[in-house]
């Protein structure tokens, strides 16, 4: 437990301009990365948002699974194979409609780079006007922590186990946001929960941005339950995968990569990884594996934010 | 003798293994989940390989691909899983490729509820394909069952060439309960032989059976389209050469009713009433009517482990000398029309729940007793 400090106003409060819309006493784990998340983004966005998920650790939330947890957003439960079809639907009504509704599709990373990515890639491409946000905890945690495509190299979940037979997860994460931003789309950007003003700052980016199609947002958020980790260490594990660069903060608007946070002096990949069990049967040659890949990750994007100038995406014809 | 403690989801994967199956490919799915970790428990230090799909749609392709490999396969799910794997369950019936597909049910419709049993996909099995070709659906009553009735669907699989399912339900599949799996008799298994003979010509099978087997890639050039083919395995427009494989893939299952009908019975001679079930709500049925017994009241029951195709001679037999016919179902009544369709002169009672609860023994009683 970190020392406890007294109360100062930070910047960020400042982005906290609607009320949250969440009763209080919700059924998530303690230290739940969705929950924060869930209650940021309409006291940031507005509680006139209307949002769409999945079946996940969300649902029951934003369903109010008996009544038990109830809030004051618009909500449309769908399924995990059409999400980004769904919200489709809702966006293109309204735009042709003329109603002037944000339409905030919120999936998991099972959803978004698994089962779902085939519409999700699909929306983007057609550049539908609405935002999808991807809380990534690495993997199926609301089914009993199956791994997912960003399930990291060296993780352990109930599919990818620590035996005799299998050392965790021995292929590398799929990158979903760079994925995402190859599609040219008006914004992508990643974020985390330790950084809460970059957050603000890309949630309100990415309203702005729909007007102009399409928006992908790739969140950070930790899983203590199926990560085994400390339930008060939520931001700090998001604060050392943005000081590792296991997760670097960027963002592309109109094509221009760049990064939101530079690390300096990056810390070693361990340094994150030791804060949670899932990694505890890593050895140093897999924790070399995997610190290549987040090197790889991060040369690929400084490569990429580097020729920022040259890369900016053609402005849509009718601007 | 040894005796575990195993939920039915551990079993069928037990008796997956017992069948000789060495591939499994599944995605996360509750009640279904099990099944997938006690796979990966078990196939891969015997060799066999175990994948996560990135969804249904893919688990179902890798099982396809594997089995025209040569592999015994399994997949699981739950109803929501069933609907994607269904356009490939329609390719895996009309190419006649073996396979066998646990579909642990649970209160539908769509995504309905997770952690809730019902027999929720009866029908769903049986017609869930392009074509409405006939399916082999079994149903497990318990662990027990799911070992054993496993077993039996592979040997389908191999001998009928055709996607076989058993229907278990979330009640089944995680509920844990005493087995013991060496003193189940398994039936001999069927292995996979490929054909040895000359000329082989992938889809010409004699009356009512399915076609032999060659593994895609080997010595023999092997070509499988999912598009209409005649016993040459070309895509054809000939109307008769449609109408002998439609009635080919029609014959191979229904005329062996008899060999594919599993049940359980247990017949009280002064009875004047039969209940027929299955799956779990099987066991509450037989508690009851243990208990009625007692009671000298006594009442017969019927459990049908093969559903589809429906065992119509069987029930025929059983039911013919009962004034009386209950029908039992943990649904809104999806088999009861299957009864009735079989015993046109009686009249058939039918008592169904669909509300994630268990029908209890004492509901099974006041319904009987109600008569």
């Amino acid at each position: 437990m970190t020392e406890k400090k007294k109360a100062k106003l930070t910047p960020v409060l400042d982005y906290l301009k609607h009320e949250d819309p969440f009763a209080k006493g919700v059924a998530f784990c303690p230290g739940c990365g969705l929950e924060l998340l869930l209650r940021f983004i309409p006291q940031v966005m507005g509680n006139d948002i209307v949002i769409t998920g999945t079946p996940s650790c969300s649902a029951p939330v934003l369903l109010g699974q008996n009544n038990q947890s109830w809030h004051k957003l618009s909500y449309f439960g769908t399924l995990m194979t059409g999400a980004a079809a769904n919200a489709t639907g809702l966006a293109r009504y309204y735009k042709k409609a003329g109603i002037d509704n944000t339409v905030v599709c919120f999936n998991g990373d099972g959803t978004a780079a698994d089962i779902g990515f085939g519409n999700l890639s699909g929306a983007a491409e057609r550049n539908e006007p609405f935002i999808y946000i991807c809380y990534d905890n690495e993997g199926y945690m609301n089914t009993g922590v199956q791994k997912s495509g960003t399930t990291p190299y060296g993780a352990t979940t109930t599919t990818t186990p620590f035996g005799a037979a299998s050392k965790g997860k021995n292929l590398r994460r799929m990158n979903l946001a760079l994925k995402m931003a190859m599609h040219k789309i008006p914004y992508a950007a990643t974020a985390t929960l330790s950084d809460l003003g970059d957050l603000a700052k890309k949630l309100l980016k990415a309203k702005e941005m729909k007007e102009k199609g399409f928006c992908f947002l790739h969140v950070f958020a930790p899983c203590p339950t199926g990560w085994g980790a400390a339930p008060d260490n939520t931001i700090e594990i998001c604060r050392r995968a943005v000081k590792t660069n296991y997760f670097p903060l960027w963002e592309a608007e109109n094509g221009k990569i760049r990064m939101t946070k530079t690390i300096k002096k990056p810390k070693p990949v361990k340094t994150y990884t030791e804060l949670m069990k899932k990694f505890k049967f890593m050895d140093e040659e897999d924790h070399k594996i995997l610190q290549d890949d987040v090197d790889y990750e991060y040369c690929i994007l400084g490569g990429l934010s580097v020729l920022e100038a040259e890369c900016q995406l053609p402005l849509p014809a009718d601007e | 003798m040894t005796v575990s403690f195993m939920e039915g989801n551990e079993a069928i994967a037990r008796g997956a293994i017992a069948a000789g199956c060495s591939f499994f490919a599944g995605y996360p799915i509750t009640p279904a989940t099990t099944i997938f970790a006690s796979m990966l428990k078990l196939l891969p230090p015997k060799g066999g390989i175990c994948v996560q799909g990135e969804d249904e749609i893919a688990s179902m392709g890798y099982c396809m691909g594997a089995a025209m490999a040569g592999r015994k396969v399994l997949t699981a799910t739950s109803g929501p899983g069933i609907s994607l794997y269904s356009e490939q369950i329609s390719f895996a019936i009309g190419s006649e490729i073996p396979m066998v597909i646990a579909d642990v049910q649970r209160l539908g419709p769509s995504t309905g509820s997770a952690t809730r049993g019902a027999d929720s996909d009866i029908q769903f099995l049986r017609w869930g394909n392009t074509g409405g070709v006939p399916v082999i659906v079994l149903s497990p009553k318990d662990a027990e069952d799911c070992y054993l009735l496993t077993v039996h669907a592979f040997n389908y699989a191999e001998k009928y060439r055709c996607p076989v399912f058993v229907a278990s339900n979330k009640e089944i599949g995680m509920t844990r309960e005493s087995v013991d799996l060496d003193a189940i008799a398994l039936p001999d298994l069927i292995k996979r032989t490929p054909y040895k003979g000359d000329n082989f010509i992938p889809f010409e099978a004699p009356e009512n059976s399915a076609p032999p087997f060659l593994p895609i890639g080997c010595d023999t050039l092997v070509r499988q389209t999912s598009s209409t083919h005649g016993p040459d395995g070309y895509i054809t427009i000939d109307p008769d050469t449609i109408a002998q494989v439609q009635q080919r893939l029609k014959d191979k299952i229904l005329a062996n009713e008899e060999e594919l009908t599993l049940y359980e019975e247990k017949i009280r001679p002064d009875a004047d009433t039969l209940v027929i079930c299955y799956g779990v709500t099987s066991r509450a049925a037989n508690q009851a009517c243990d208990i009625l017994a007692e009671q000298g009241k006594p009442v017969s029951t019927l459990t049908l482990k093969t559903l589809w195709p429906v065992p119509e001679k069987l029930i025929k037999e059983k039911a013919k000398d009962y004034k009386n016919i209950i029908m039992l179902e943990m649904n809104l009544g999806q088999y009861v029309g299957e009864i009735k369709k079989a015993l046109p002169q009686k009249e058939v009672r039918f008592y169904g729940q669909m509300n994630r609860v268990l029908i209890t023994p004492k509901t099974i009683m006041e319904v009987i007793e109600n008569e």
